[in-house]
C-alpha cells in the first residue's frame, strides 16, 4: 500500500505543484493585464456577433494575434497585452488555413464585402475554400424598408429572390468591423508611409513601380474587390476594365482615390453604395503609382503612366471636399508654460508611449523595446533619446535584441516642449536616472532634420 | 488463459475471466465506434479544403465538425481505448480481480455520454470557446471528469489488491495518467484564472498536457506491458523505465509555456521552457531506447507478428513525434512552421503514428488472450499496411505543403498564394486520410473476430509466443 | 534570434546552468542504465510479469 500511495499520491502531488506553477499561476498574473489605451469592450450586438464567431468554429482557421514578425506586419501592428483584455473566450487561435483578423475592421471595412463574402466567400475571392454562410441569411421576395438586400453577383444569387442578412449575420458583421487594432498614437496624415511593397517583397528590388510590383500589389490589397478580372462584381464593386478614371490621361482622380477611398460614386451609370478604403496611410507613392500602372496596362486598358512624383502631388494637395484644417501639430499642443513638468510628461507618456513600452517601462520583450536601463535614455547626452522620439525607429538593436516593428514619429504632434517632458518622464522613471532635458534641446535636434 | 473460453465450470475465476473480457471488449468496441465516427467526420473535412460547397449548411459546417474530429478522437476514440486496456493490464499485472466490474461498467457509461453529448452540444454550435481539445460545454466536461475519477478509483482499488509486493511499471503511467488528468481537467473548468491574457496562458497549458499527460503515459504504460508480452522477454531496463516515468513528470509540464514564445510571459518562464524542452529528450530518447533495445535480435519477428509491428510503428511514432516536438519550440523553425498546416502533420504524427498505433498493438495483442478469439491475418495486414501508408502519406504531405506555406507568408506573397499553394498538398492529405479511414473499417472487422468472432480452436497456451492470429 | 530571451544575464545564465546540470546529469544516468542495465536477479519484476498471468 505505501508503495501504492508513493506512486500514485506522490507523483499526484508533484504534478499539482507544476500545475499551479505552469497554468494556473500565469492565469491568475495575466488575467490581471490592464487594458491598452482606446481599447473598449464590446457592444451588445458585437458581442453576440463574437458567440456567432465562437459557435461557428471560425477561429479554427482565422488566428487573432500578431506577432512581432515581419511577416505579420500585412495583419496590423503587434499585439500587445492590454489587447485582449475584453477577449473571454480568447481566440487567438492555432492555425492560419485564413487570414489573421486581428485588424479585419480596418483592412477590409467594406460591409457590402463581408456580406457577399459571408453568402459565399468564392464570390469574391476566386480561390478561397472558406465555407459558405448561407445560412446566416434569408431569401425574400422583396427586401423590407430600410433593408439593402446584398447585392450578390448573379452566378450566387438565389433564383428568386433577394437576400439580406439575418440578424445573426448583422451581429457577426457587427464584430467583424469592430475588431480593428486601437491606433498606435500616431501623428495623422504626416508622415508618408515607407513602401508595404519593401515589406511585402524581396527586399532587393529596387524598381518600385516594375508591373511584378504593382500585379502583387493589385492582387494583396485590390483584387478582392475588383477582381483579378478587372471586372469588378455588377453592383457591388465597379470595374476597372474600361474605367473612366483608369483611363483617363489625367489620372488626378485615379490616383485621388486610390490615396482616399470613395463612397456612394456613380460610375458609368451605376452608383455603388459601398465604401472603398483609402490606401494613402498604408501605401507609400511608389506602390500607388505601381498599383495604378498595372491597373492602367491590363484587361485592355490605356491609361497615361503614372509617376510616383504625381502621386505625391496629389496626396500634397489634401483630400478635396475638406478643409485644410489647422495642421495637428499645432491643435494637438496647447501652449503650456510648464511643459516640461513630470505630470505632463507622465500623462503624456501614458497617452502617446505605455501602449507599446508599458506603464512599467519594461517594453514587450520581442517586439516593443524597455526603456527602464535603456542606454539612449540614461546617456547624459540627450540626441539620440530626443531624435527618436521626434523621428521615430525601426529596425533598431537594443541590448543585442532586434526590433523589427517600427515607432512612429511624434516630431509633427507634438511640441518641443511636450517632446522635452516625456523625455524627462522616461529619464526619471523606473530607476532611470538620464541627465534632464530642454525644450531648447529638442527644438536644436529639430533643427537638424531626419 | 484461453481455457477460460472452455464453458460450464462457473468457478470464481472463470467468472473473473468473463467479466473482464467483457468489459475488456465492451470498452474497445465503443472506442472502435467512436474511431469510426470521428475519422469519417475527417474525412469530410478533409473532403471540405477541395470543394468548400461540399455538403454546406449549419450543422455541417466546418467550423462545427472540425471540433467534434478532434475531441472525439480524443475522449471518444483514444481514451475509451486506452482505459480498456489499463483495466486489463491492471487486473492480469497484479494478478488479481477487478475492484469493481460496476464501477468500470459506470466509467464506461459516462465516457460515452460525454462524447455523446459533447458531439450534440458541438454541432448545434454551443461551442465553450473554440479553445483546442475543450471546446465542450463544461457540464459535459464535468461528465467526462467523473468518469477520469470513477477510473482512477478503480485502477488503484484493483492495483490495491494485487496478490505480489511490487507494483509493476506498467501501472505506474496509467494511474499516474488518469490521476494527472483529473487534476488538468479541473485547472481547464474553473474560469476565475481566465479572464483573456490569463487564458491564453491556460489554453497553452492545457493543449500541452491534456495531449502529453494523459495520452502519453497510458501508450507507454501499455508498450511497457505488451511488448514484454508479446516477445516473451523483460524489458530492457525496468529502472529507465521508473526513470523515464519521473523525468517525464517533472520536465513535461514545465515546457507550457514553449507555446507563449510570442507573448509577454515572464522571461524566466520562457528560458525555463526552451532549456527543459532539450531535457525532455531524456525520457523520450531514454524510454524509446529501452523498447527497441528490449526488441533487439527480434525485428525479424514483425514478419510473422502484426501486433508486434504495430507496436514497432507506435515506438517509432513516439521517438519522432516527440524529438520534432521538442525541435519545433526552437523560435527560428517556428516562425516558418508556426500557424501552418505543419502543426496538422506533427498532431497526427504524434497522435496516430504514436498513441493509436501503440493501442492497435496493445488490442491485438491483448484483447485476443482476453477473449480467446483471433483475427485474420488478412484483417491485420490489410488493416496495417493501410494505416501505416495512409498516415505516412498524411504527415508527409502537409509537413511538407505546411513549408511551403510558411515560406511564402515570409516572403510576402498575398496571402491568398499560400491558400493555393496548399491545394495539390490537401488533396494527398485526403488520399492518406482515405486509406486511413479504410484501415479503420478493416480495424473493426478485426474487432468483431476478436469479440463476437468464433473462439480459436487451437488452445495457445500464453500470447507471447503467438502471432496473433487465427490459423 | 532570441529576442524573447529579454531579462538579466545573470538571471537567465542561473536558470540555464541549474537546468544543464540536471539535464547533463540526467542523460548520464539514462546513459548509464543503457549500458548497463543490471537487474540479473530471477525475481525481478520485470521477469515477474512473464509468467502466467492467472
Amino acid at each position: 500500500m505505501n508503495k501504492l500511495l508513493l506512486i500514485a499520491g506522490g507523483s499526484t502531488l508533484v504534478y499539482a505543484g507544476l500545475a499551479l506553477m505552469m497554468g494556473v499561476l500565469p492565469g491568475i498574473t495575466l488575467s490581471r493585464t490592464k487594458p491598452g489605451p482606446g481599447v473598449k469592450p464590446l457592444t451588445p450586438i458585437e458581442a453576440e456577433g463574437r458567440a456567432v464567431f465562437v459557435a461557428n468554429g471560425c477561429s479554427y482557421c482565422h488566428t487573432q494575434q500578431v506577432r512581432p514578425l515581419a511577416e505579420d506586419k500585412v495583419f496590423g501592428r503587434p499585439s500587445a497585452p492590454g489587447d485582449f483584455v475584453y477577449q473571454t473566450p480568447e481566440l487567438l487561435g492555432s492555425e492560419r488555413t485564413g487570414p489573421d483578423l486581428t485588424n479585419i475592421g480596418a483592412r477590409q471595412p467594406s460591409k457590402i464585402w463581408q456580406y457577399i463574402h459571408l453568402y459565399n466567400p468564392r464570390a469574391v475571392v476566386p480561390e478561397s475554400i472558406m465555407p459558405s454562410f448561407s445560412w446566416l441569411f434569408e431569401v425574400v421576395a422583396k427586401a423590407p424598408a430600410g433593408v439593402t438586400p446584398v447585392p450578390l453577383p448573379a452566378a450566387y444569387a438565389p433564383a428568386k429572390g433577394v437576400v439580406i442578412p439575418s440578424h445573426k449575420a448583422q451581429a457577426l458583421l457587427a464584430y467583424l468591423l469592430s475588431l480593428k487594432q486601437a491606433p498606435l498614437p500616431q501623428a495623422e496624415g504626416s508622415a508618408v508611409p515607407t513602401s508595404a511593397a519593401a515589406a511585402l517583397t524581396a527586399p532587393a528590388q529596387s524598381a518600385a513601380s516594375s508591373a511584378a510590383q504593382g500585379k502583387q500589389l493589385f492582387t494583396a490589397k485590390c483584387a478582392v474587390c475588383h477582381q483579378a478580372s478587372g471586372m469588378g462584381l455588377p453592383g457591388a464593386f465597379p470595374p476597372l476594365k474600361g474605367n473612366a478614371a483608369v483611363n483617363n490621361a489625367d489620372p488626378t482622380l485615379h490616383i485621388h482615390t486610390i490615396l482616399h477611398g470613395a463612397h456612394g460614386v456613380t460610375i458609368g451609370g451605376v452608383k455603388y453604395e459601398g465604401a472603398m478604403p483609402e490606401f494613402g496611410s498604408t501605401l507609400s507613392d511608389a506602390d500607388i503609382a505601381a498599383i495604378a500602372n498595372y491597373e492602367r496596362n491590363s484587361w485592355g486598358n490605356h491609361g497615361a503612366t503614372v509617376t510616383a512624383k504625381q502621386v505625391a502631388d496629389v496626396r500634397a494637395n489634401g483630400k478635396v471636399g475638406e478643409s485644410s484644417a489647422a495642421s495637428p501639430a499645432k491643435t494637438a499642443a496647447p501652449a503650456k508654460a510648464a511643459a516640461s513638468d513630470i505630470a505632463q510628461g507622465k500623462e503624456l507618456f501614458t497617452a502617446k508611449c505605455a501602449v507599446c513600452h508599458q506603464a512599467s517601462g519594461t517594453g514587450v520583450p520581442g517586439a516593443f523595446p524597455p526603456l527602464k536601463g535603456n542606454a539612449a535614455v540614461n546617456n547624459a547626452d540627450p540626441t539620440l533619446h530626443i531624435h527618436t522620439i521626434l523621428h521615430g525607429a525601426h529596425n533598431v538593436t537594443i541590448g543585442g535584441v532586434k526590433y523589427e516593428s517600427p515607432m512612429p514619429e511624434f516630431g509633427s504632434t507634438l511640441t518641443d516642449a511636450d517632446i522635452a517632458a516625456i523625455a524627462n518622464y522616461e529619464r526619471n522613471s523606473w530607476g532611470n536616472h538620464g541627465a534632464t532635458v530642454t525644450a531648447k534641446q529638442v527644438a536644436a535636434e529639430r533643427a537638424k532634420g531626419k | 488463459m484461453t481455457q477460460a473460453v472452455v464453458i460450464d465450470s462457473p468457478s470464481a475465476r472463470q467468472q473473473d475471466d468473463t467479466g473482464l473480457a467483457a468489459i475488456f471488449s465492451a470498452y474497445i468496441i465503443s472506442a472502435t465506434c467512436w474511431l469510426l465516427f470521428a475519422t469519417f467526420v475527417g474525412i469530410v473535412l478533409a473532403y471540405k479544403f477541395g470543394a468548400p460547397d461540399f455538403a454546406p449548411g449549419e450543422w455541417l459546417t466546418f467550423g462545427r465538425l472540425r471540433p467534434i474530429h478532434t475531441n472525439d478522437t480524443f475522449y471518444g476514440w483514444a481514451s475509451i481505448a486506452l482505459v480498456g486496456l489499463a483495466y486489463y493490464v491492471a487486473v492480469r499485472s497484479c494478478r488479481t480481480s477487478f475492484y469493481s466490474k460496476k464501477l468500470a461498467w459506470i466509467g464506461l457509461g459516462l465516457f460515452n455520454l460525454a462524447a455523446i453529448a459533447g458531439t450534440i452540444a458541438l454541432d448545434l454550435g454551443y461551442n465553450a470557446g473554440d479553445l483546442e481539445y475543450r471546446e465542450w460545454p463544461w457540464q459535459v466536461r464535468l461528465i467526462f471528469l467523473a468518469a477520469l475519477v470513477v477510473t482512477a478509483w478503480n485502477l488503484i482499488g484493483t492495483v490495491a489488491q494485487r496478490t505480489m509486493e511490487d507494483i509493476y511499471l506498467s501501472n505506474w503511467y496509467t494511474i499516474g495518467g488518469v490521476l494527472w488528468t483529473c487534476i488538468i481537467a479541473i485547472v481547464a473548468i474553473l474560469p476565475w484564472y481566465q479572464y483573456g491574457l490569463g487564458q491564453v496562458a491556460v489554453s497553452g497549458y492545457y493543449m500541452h498536457n491534456a495531449v502529453g499527460m494523459w495520452f502519453t503515459p497510458l501508450a507507454l504504460g501499455i508498450f511497457y506491458y505488451a511488448l514484454p508480452k508479446l516477445l516473451s522477454r523483460p524489458i530492457y531496463s525496468y529502472a529507465l523505465g521508473v526513470f523515464a516515468f519521473w523525468t517525464n513528470l517533472s520536465f513535461y509540464p514545465i515546457l507550457g509555456a514553449h507555446h507563449f514564445l510570442f507573448s509577454p510571459l515572464p522571461w524566466w518562464l520562457q528560458t525555463t521552457a526552451i532549456v527543459f524542452s532539450v531535457a525532455m529528450l531524456v525520457p523520450v530518447l531514454g524510454g524509446s531506447a529501452n523498447f527497441l533495445l528490449t526488441m533487439r535480435g527480434r525485428f525479424g519477428d514483425m514478419r510473422h507478428s502484426y501486433p508486434l509491428a504495430f507496436i514497432f510503428v507506435g515506438v517509432v511514432g513516439y521517438l519522432v513525434g516527440s524529438t520534432q516536438g521538442t525541435v519545433e519550440a526552437f523560435r527560428s523553425l517556428q516562425e516558418v512552421w508556426h500557424l501552418t498546416n505543419f502543426t496538422v502533420g506533427h498532431s497526427h504524427l504524434t497522435m496516430y503514428g504514436f498513441v493509436t498505433f501503440a493501442i492497435w498493438g496493445g488490442i491485438y495483442t491483448l484483447l485476443p488472450a482476453a477473449t480467446g478469439k483471433y483475427p485474420s491475418r488478412t484483417g491485420l495486414a490489410l488493416h496495417f499496411w493501410m494505416a501505416g501508408v495512409g498516415s505516412f502519406i498524411y504527415v508527409i504531405s502537409l509537413s511538407i505543403g505546411g513549408t511551403f506555406q510558411g515560406l511564402d507568408w515570409i516572403r510576402g506573397a498575398p496571402f491568398i498564394q499560400s491558400v493555393v499553394d496548399m491545394q495539390p498538398y490537401y488533396v494527398w492529405r485526403g488520399v492518406g486520410g482515405l486509406l486511413m479511414f479504410l484501415s479503420h473499417i478493416v480495424f473493426a472487422w478485426n474487432v468483431c473476430r476478436m469479440t463476437f468472432g468464433r473462439s480459436a480452436n487451437v488452445i495457445r497456451l500464453t500470447p507471447a509466443v503467438s502471432d496473433g492470429v487465427a490459423e | 534570434m532570441h529576442h524573447h530571451l529579454v531579462g538579466p544575464l545573470i538571471g537567465n545564465m542561473i536558470i540555464i546552468g541549474v537546468a544543464g546540470v540536471i539535464t547533463l546529469a540526467c542523460f548520464v544516468a539514462m546513459i548509464w542504465m543503457l549500458l548497463r542495465p543490471g537487474e540479473t536477479g530471477r525475481d525481478h519484476p520485470k521477469r515477474d510479469i512473464l509468467r502466467e498471468d492467472r
